[in-house]
């Protein structure tokens, strides 16, 4: 079964660049696309996609708000962050992420990332929902701002 | 030999400048001064002859030595500190010497003119002699010193200045560096020449970013660097972003610090274009009110937004220090804050420095 992602970023051309990336990858299918919050948050409801790939920083509702929006969900999606520079790392790990790509994504980490999210099943994930949270593996953190 | 550079060390001041003679001067008559008051009570009779006396001769001396001085820097100029200021002291008391010798002759010839008998020789001579140049190796001695202390502590202010310019040199956010990289990766698949322009404009920030401190440019360069900088954000945001470009009115050969204007440019769509929704316009307009350029950019600001994204202030005081170090107290950054409204203007010296 084919892996549906939702790509989520307020830039047209960050959107276009993902999007290519996720249709030529074997076994994952787009879904859809977003530009922002509000908008992942209605058609992640409506497409039912298994990954979101959502960019951090975005104007009105930003990339943290849906994560947590998302995390309430009956059968949440994997969320995976997509950032230009490692300086919500920490908050991302908080929303309970399943990833994080740094811009311009490469394809190879994309492809990693997805492969990470497919793994778990539903359960845990609802889980991370409540508030239990998983076992922590990876952290990066950046407490500098430019 | 003209070509030859001078020792970052070495301290004299260059005698052949008007400024340096002055200075010369105005020592020759303190220690005149200083010299006259030591033998005499406060103005008894005595006192202007002797005062007029021992300035004409130390006039003689230091003038004698300000001009040794100034033919001989360049060669003093090679040599250390220590061999330098022997060398100048040497010098100072072959001046005084000789000007004792030659007002002692002087004195002489007058004498026998005026039929009055030789002073009695050698004991005389020879101690006027020591004592000019006791009180010459004294004084130049001090005089030296001062020269050395006043250096280094122009020198230390200067790398401290320096120093300074260094670490405010602008830097170019690197959220705007990523995005615009991830911009391009996306770009070079649809629109390769959309691309290539995008990757020039940037190598031109860059450049300037990189450009060594204190330099330079005019106006002009500035606006067309702060210009490349919209182009690459246009075509991140799109339509969300318009910049109102007013001003043909501002001498554009003024000369400003390399990035002053692109930083709040970038400021302007950081924290205000951004995070609104429908973006909105930026205007810079530039006019200039005598002999200053005033620039003024204006951004529209999200009311809603409860916190402001970090790095707010930054680079705006980054922009006044380089301004201030450029233009020490003529160049001055107002910001107006409205709640949803934010202006910045610039108002610097449009002098064109030779």
């Amino acid at each position: 079964m084919k892996l549906r992602v939702l790509v989520v970023d307020d830039e047209p051309l960050a959107r276009e660049r993902l999007s290519h990336l996720v249709e030529e990858l074997p076994d994952v299918e787009l879904a859809g696309v977003a530009s922002g919050g509000e908008e992942a948050l209605l058609l992640a409801g409506r497409l039912k996609p298994e990954v979101i790939l959502l960019d951090i920083r975005m104007p009105g509702m930003d990339g943290l708000e849906a994560a947590h929006h998302l995390a309430r969900m009956p059968e949440p999606p994997a969320v995976i962050f997509t950032t230009a520079f490692e300086q919500h790392a920490l908050e991302a790990f908080d929303a309970q992420a399943a990833g994080y790509l740094m811009k311009p994504v490469r394809a190879e980490k994309l492809q990693e990332a997805l492969a990470r999210a497919r793994r778990p099943t539903r359960a845990p994930l609802t889980r991370i929902a409540e508030g239990t949270g998983g076992p922590r593996t990876r952290i990066a953190v950046r407490v500098r701002d430019e | 030999m003209s070509t030859r550079r001078e020792r970052p060390d070495f301290y004299l001041p260059d005698f052949c400048r008007a400024q340096s003679v002055l200075a010369v001067v105005l020592i020759a008559e303190l220690v005149a001064m200083l010299l006259t008051l030591a033998r005499h009570d406060f103005f008894p009779e005595q006192f202007w002859p002797d005062l007029a006396q021992t300035s004409m001769f130390l006039l003689w001396a230091a003038l004698g030595t300000a001009a040794a001085l100034c033919m001989l820097r360049g060669q003093l100029s090679q040599l250390d500190v220590a061999k330098g200021s022997i060398v100048a002291l040497v010098l100072m008391l072959v001046v005084t010497a000789l000007v004792t010798e030659g007002s002692w002759q002087f004195t002489e010839m007058m004498n026998r003119r005026l039929g009055m008998p030789p002073a009695s020789f050698d004991l005389e001579h020879l101690k006027e002699l020591g004592r000019n140049l006791a009180v010459c190796a004294i004084a130049g001695g001090l005089a030296l010193r001062y020269f050395y202390v006043t250096h280094q502590w122009r020198s230390n202010v200067e790398a401290e200045a320096q120093a300074r310019v260094r670490a405010l040199q602008a830097r170019i956010r690197p959220h705007f560096l990523f995005n615009s990289m991830n911009t391009i990766a996306s770009l070079t698949r649809s629109n390769p020449r959309g691309a290539e322009q995008a990757i020039a404009d940037l190598s031109d920030l860059f450049r300037a970013s990189l450009r060594e401190h204190r330099e330079r440019i005019p106006l002009a360069h500035e606006i067309e660097i702060a210009r490349a900088y919209e182009r690459v954000e246009r075509l991140r945001l799109g339509d969300r972003l318009k910049v109102d470009w007013q001003v043909d009115a501002l001498p554009m050969d003024a000369q400003v610090p390399a990035l002053i204007l692109q930083p709040l440019l970038e400021n302007a769509v950081y924290h205000g274009i951004e995070p609104l929704k429908p973006g909105g316009t930026i205007r810079v307009t530039g006019r200039q009110d005598g002999k200053h350029a005033v620039i003024t950019i204006g951004n529209p600001v999200e009311p809603k937004l409860v916190a402001r994204r970090p790095g707010h202030r930054i680079g705006l005081d980054n922009v006044r220090q380089r301004l201030e170090l450029m233009f020490p107290g003529e160049a001055t950054v107002e910001v107006i804050e409205a709640p949803e409204h934010f202006l910045v203007t610039l108002r610097f010296p449009a002098g064109v420095p030779a």
